[in-house]
């Protein structure tokens, strides 16, 4: 039987590699950037000009008054939609109400008839059992079929 | 005027038992009116009848039926000879017309509806 070793040297360039690993690491968590000037981690301020920080007490002041006038029309521009939507809401269902007023008042004027006479009229001319239906027509001499003939068109 | 009535006078005219008196009312009074519709409605009854006299008036006559002036009323009139299951009469009546009358456009008016008849056999 042939046994299976491993060898130590390999074990440990792995051991190497996750030691360095760990230091990447470490590195990312204290500077995201992931970049250290040898060892010094750049600060935030590093980059403001000295100008600026000399006319630190005007800007301050300045940019409080930009900041309140921003609010401010921030403020009145939302007042002014806020108010056109309102507006909008109540015209349209003052609108509702007008319609449903209107609907009822006519619906209130209406008057529902039923008229016997037209629909016996309408059945009668509908299946034939007037006097100008074909088969009573045909009963009566053509003498008389000429007169209402003429009378038609003369109409 | 009632569109509706004036038809069902001209149907029942047309089915009447009288057959003679109810041509000659259809002749005179029909097929002499100025309405397009009235004279349509008029020489397709005479033409439905079938008879020698009612054929005569629709295939025959100057302006008249299958030589009506209107296009609309001549057309009607061929439709409805062409629709006749019994076409001897007709096609006899065509024919007489064809050889014997006076009338060189009434002649070749009865030709054409001669051919159309013959056709459509």
């Amino acid at each position: 039987m042939t046994k299976i070793t491993f060898n130590t040297n390999g074990v440990g360039i792995f051991k190497s590699l996750k030691s360095e690993a760990k230091n990447s690491t470490q590195g990312h968590s204290s500077n995201p950037f992931g970049i250290s000037f040898k060892g010094n981690v750049i600060q935030a301020d590093v980059f403001q000009t000295t100008a600026n920080k000399e006319n630190t007490g005007i800007g301050i002041r300045e940019r409080g008054k930009m900041f309140m006038s921003a609010v401010v029309g921030n403020i009145n521009s939302f007042n002014g939609a806020l108010k056109s939507r309102l507006n909008s809401v109540v015209s349209f269902g003052r609108q509702v109400k007008d319609n449903v007023a209107n609907w009822w008042s006519q619906a209130k004027n209406t008057e529902i008839s039923f008229d016997l006479n037209d629909l016996s009229r309408f059945v009668s001319e509908r299946f034939g059992n007037n006097e100008y239906s074909v088969n009573n027509l045909m009963k009566r001499p053509v003498n008389e079929l000429e007169g209402m003939l003429k009378e038609e068109l003369a109409v | 005027m009632n569109t509706s009535r004036i038809n069902n006078i001209i149907d029942a005219l047309s089915k009447h038992e009288d057959a003679q008196e109810a041509i000659r009312v259809l002749n005179e009074v029909g097929t002499n009116s100025p309405i397009d519709e009235i004279r349509e409605r008029t020489v397709q009854a005479l033409i439905r009848k079938n008879t020698h006299d009612a054929l005569k008036i629709a295939l025959i006559e100057k302006g008249k039926g299958i030589h009506d002036l209107s296009t609309r009323v001549a057309m009607s009139a061929i439709n409805e000879v062409l629709a006749l299951e019994d076409k001897s009469e007709a096609i006899k009546i065509l024919e007489d017309t064809m050889n014997l009358h006076s009338d060189e456009t009434v002649r070749d008016t009865a030709r054409s509806v001669r051919a159309l008849v013959e056709f459509s056999k």
